[in-house]
């Protein structure tokens, strides 16, 4: 029935993926104002930091722009445009899970729907690097950026109540831009503070 | 072996199967044991029982005690509700596999992307649906009937039954068929109390019928597979072969007719249609880790991913053809999504079992069953609702989850916990979402992709005041029935489960018999795309409260019939 070689492949030693040529997604996670992570190549494994500066909307997508590094070298005024997310599960942010709960109040809530809902991770399509200025030869002509939120600490906690706030204002079916501004000029600060 | 190159092989296959879980692993066994040549191909890695299986793996032989090192699933699988340190590389990495939801309406989805799918971690509880469910338009007025009854599929779940080993009673319930079983497990002290509670209220409370062995036959031996023996962490892979997996039962065995062929780290990008006919005639994978371009050819396309896998596959098979996605002239692919909701439940302690010794039985993983008891008939109508909902309950020795709180420490403490280790019971909720049109999925119009550049689903559900009102009914039901059986509540209640958390993601290419409502025929073939097949959980019309993968199977095999005798015919 099964296969008890030791030598046969196992999924717990499974090698993990390693492009070649292009580039396609990376994981980060946020820490701090930061998104951090690793990716793979089919020569190495390259550490990297995309740490935003700013925020603003352009045709109602949140951008950030700033900086895009492997080790010591950088890349500068890299744009991260959010194209979606996906909502978060489990406990939600203290300011968030105060909120009043839109259902009737007499029948049981959904955990982390309506307005107990919260931003889990965000996909950004960064702007075109050029990848021999990091020293790497991969296609980064069209990367994207998974950021997982996963506060542990005040400003991640904060970053993450404002990320929430901006995407229920203009990622809905009816966008209000106006509604997102107090939480864009609130991120804004953040990201300027040193 | 370079990404942009792609490789074709010349080998046409009588049938490739895309997914090694239960509908594509039983499709391999069914087809290769009628003689056709058949591919199937996984997304995932291999998997090696003798390494990838912990079922015995004891807490303290991994250096966090069994609980992996903080914060690793938060930042790697946060989406892998069930996945434990011990059986985390079952599961998909969310950091690769991205998808995404609308603000507020979150969705979990596990994902298995390996040799034997979710069967290797199942909940294995099998129960078969009856016309109650698969006529449940005409019962109720909702929404529209499945194109087939009963009769068509019971010779079907029989079959399955025996091959699977399902053990359970004989309960003679109208609206929970009863089926081909081997004997049921013992229910321990505390489910016999909850039994007799439930009945007093006019509740019948079963046995849970479970796809794990007590009775194997000489063919179930001959396979290598033995019976349980309640060591109680099916979730860990159990490498006896006592619970029903692709990779204990259906694969060795289409393994061996010599016909199949399978491929691990086999992303399926597109399924590739004839420009001429307008029919599938191959499918575009990428390799997982080399990222190696790759066609190859069939004459059947068999879609058996999982629910939302398949569907997502379908949506990305875009061509001149079907501009919509392959199968969807309806423009129904993607919609009338369900799940089974749970998170509504109780906790009780029965105080006559205080300081009892626990016994082999509490390790055993089936528990009780309070099958659907509102809207079987007028005299159960509801008025708030339609449709309805089970609880799965058990009762056995455990750690108290409120042992914490318990006053003392030191030797007085530890008597405590002791004295309450054997009196817990839990019932939690099983209940039906209704399907809706309007929770459905589609490509994710922001264009996100995977890590190998395949454009991902985004995901929109959520709950209606259907299910809200079942959820408060529930909540009153548990209390009532934790009462009867003479337990002292402990708490009851709780919020609802964002969809997908029960793991019953269904519909999505629901079977009809009309094909402009419909994505799938009767026989779970492609009404725009004749030699196209879908088998699993998505074919579903309705979810039923009922878990699905035992009618998954049925399907499945009954599709594969149906496969063979086309075939024969010369029409496909």
């Amino acid at each position: 029935m099964f296969v008890q070689d030791n030598k046969q492949p196992s999924a717990i030693t499974a090698p993990g993926p390693k492009p070649a040529k292009k580039l396609y997604s990376i994981f980060a996670l946020q820490r701090n104002k930061a998104f951090s992570g690793e990716f793979e190549t089919a020569t190495a494994l390259h550490k990297f930091t995309f740490a935003p500066k700013s925020a603003k909307l352009v045709n109602n997508k949140l951008q950030l722009s700033g900086t895009f590094n492997i080790g010591t070298r950088k890349v500068e005024n890299v744009t991260a445009t959010l194209v979606s997310t996906q909502g978060g599960l489990g406990t939600s942010p203290s300011q968030i899970a105060s909120r009043p709960i839109e259902s009737s109040p007499d029948l049981p809530p959904t955990e982390a729907t309506g307005a107990r809902g919260f931003v889990g991770a965000m996909y950004f399509h960064l702007s075109a690097i050029n990848a021999k200025t990091l020293g790497l030869t991969i296609d980064m002509s069209k990367v994207q950026l998974n950021g997982r939120l996963f506060p542990t600490s005040e400003v991640e906690r904060e970053m993450q109540v404002l990320f929430s706030d901006i995407v229920a204002a203009v990622y809905q079916k009816v966008t209000d831009a106006n509604a997102a501004g107090p939480h864009l000029e609130a991120l804004n600060r953040i990201l300027r503070q040193p | 072996m370079f990404q942009g190159q792609t490789t074709r092989t010349r080998k046409i296959y009588d049938a490739i199967i895309i997914g090694s879980g239960a509908s594509g692993g039983m499709a391999a066994k069914e087809l290769t044991e009628k003689g056709l040549e058949v591919l199937v191909l996984e997304a995932g890695p291999p998997v090696n029982p003798s390494r990838d299986f912990s079922m015995h793996t004891w807490p303290y032989e991994d250096l966090y005690r069994g609980y992996g090192k903080p914060g690793w699933k938060q930042t790697d699988q946060w989406m892998e509700d069930t996945a434990g340190h011990f059986s985390r590389h079952f599961y998909v990495k969310d950091s690769e596999h991205p998808y995404t939801t609308d603000p507020g309406k979150p969705f979990l989805w596990v994902r298995a992307r390996i040799v034997g799918g979710k069967t290797l971690h199942w909940g294995r509880l099998s129960w078969r649906l009856s016309d109650l469910d698969f006529k449940a338009a005409t019962h109720d007025g909702f929404d529209v009937d499945w194109p087939i009854d009963y009769k068509e599929i019971e010779p079907y779940y029989d079959k399955v039954e025996e091959f699977v080993g399902v053990s359970g009673n004989q309960d003679n319930l109208w609206y929970q068929p009863n089926g081909k079983y081997q004997p049921a497990m013992a229910l321990t002290c505390g489910e016999q109390l909850l039994k007799k509670g439930s009945e007093k209220l006019g509740r019948p409370a079963i046995q849970s019928r479970v796809s794990m062995l007590t009775a194997p036959t000489a063919a179930q031996k001959k396979a290598g597979r033995a019976a349980c023996h309640y060591c109680g962490h099916c979730g860990n892979g159990c490498d006896v072969g006592a619970m029903f997996n692709s990779v204990s039962s259906t694969l060795p065995l289409a393994a061996a007719t010599g016909k199949m062929t399978l491929r691990p780290n086999s992303i399926v990008r597109h399924i590739i249609v004839d420009p001429n006919t307008g029919n599938a005639k191959g499918v575009s994978v990428v390799d997982r880790v080399t990222y190696q371009e790759l066609e190859f050819t069939g004459k059947v396309v068999i879609v058996a991913g999982s629910t939302l896998e398949s569907t997502r596959l379908l949506l990305n098979s875009k061509s001149r053809q079907h501009p919509n996605g392959l199968g969807n002239s309806s423009g129904v692919l993607g919609h009338y999504l369900v799940d089974h909701f749970g998170g509504i439940s109780g906790m009780g302690v029965y105080h006559t079992l205080a300081g009892k010794e626990a016994q082999n039985d509490d390790g055993k993983s089936s528990g009780v069953f309070v099958p659907r008891f509102r809207n079987l008939d007028a005299k159960t109508k509801h008025p708030k609702f339609l449709r309805g909902y089970g609880f799965e309950c058990s009762a056995g020795a455990r750690l108290s989850p409120g042992a914490g709180r318990f006053p003392g420490f030191g030797k007085e403490f530890k008597e405590t916990v002791r004295r309450w280790y054997t009196t817990p019971v839990f019932m939690t909720t099983r209940a039906n979402m209704l399907s809706r049109f309007e929770n459905f999925c589609e490509i994710d119009p922001g264009g996100t992709v995977d890590a190998w550049g395949v454009p991902v689903l985004k995901i929109h559900i959520q709950h209606s005041d259907n299910e809200r009102e079942m959820a408060k009914d529930a909540t009153g039901c548990i209390e009532e029935t934790l009462k009867a059986s003479g337990a002292e509540v402990i708490s009851v209640g709780g919020q609802m489960t964002a969809p997908g958390r029960i793991i019953h993601e269904l519909g999505t290419a629901r079977m009809g018999n009309d094909k402009k409502t419909s994505v799938l025929n009767k026989w779970n073939q492609c009404h725009d795309v004749k030699n196209v097949f879908v088998t699993d959980g998505a074919a579903f019309v309705g979810a039923a409260n009922q878990n699905p993968t035992i009618t998954i199977m049925a399907l499945t095999m009954r599709a594969c019939d149906y496969i063979a005798d086309e075939m024969k015919r010369g029409n496909l």
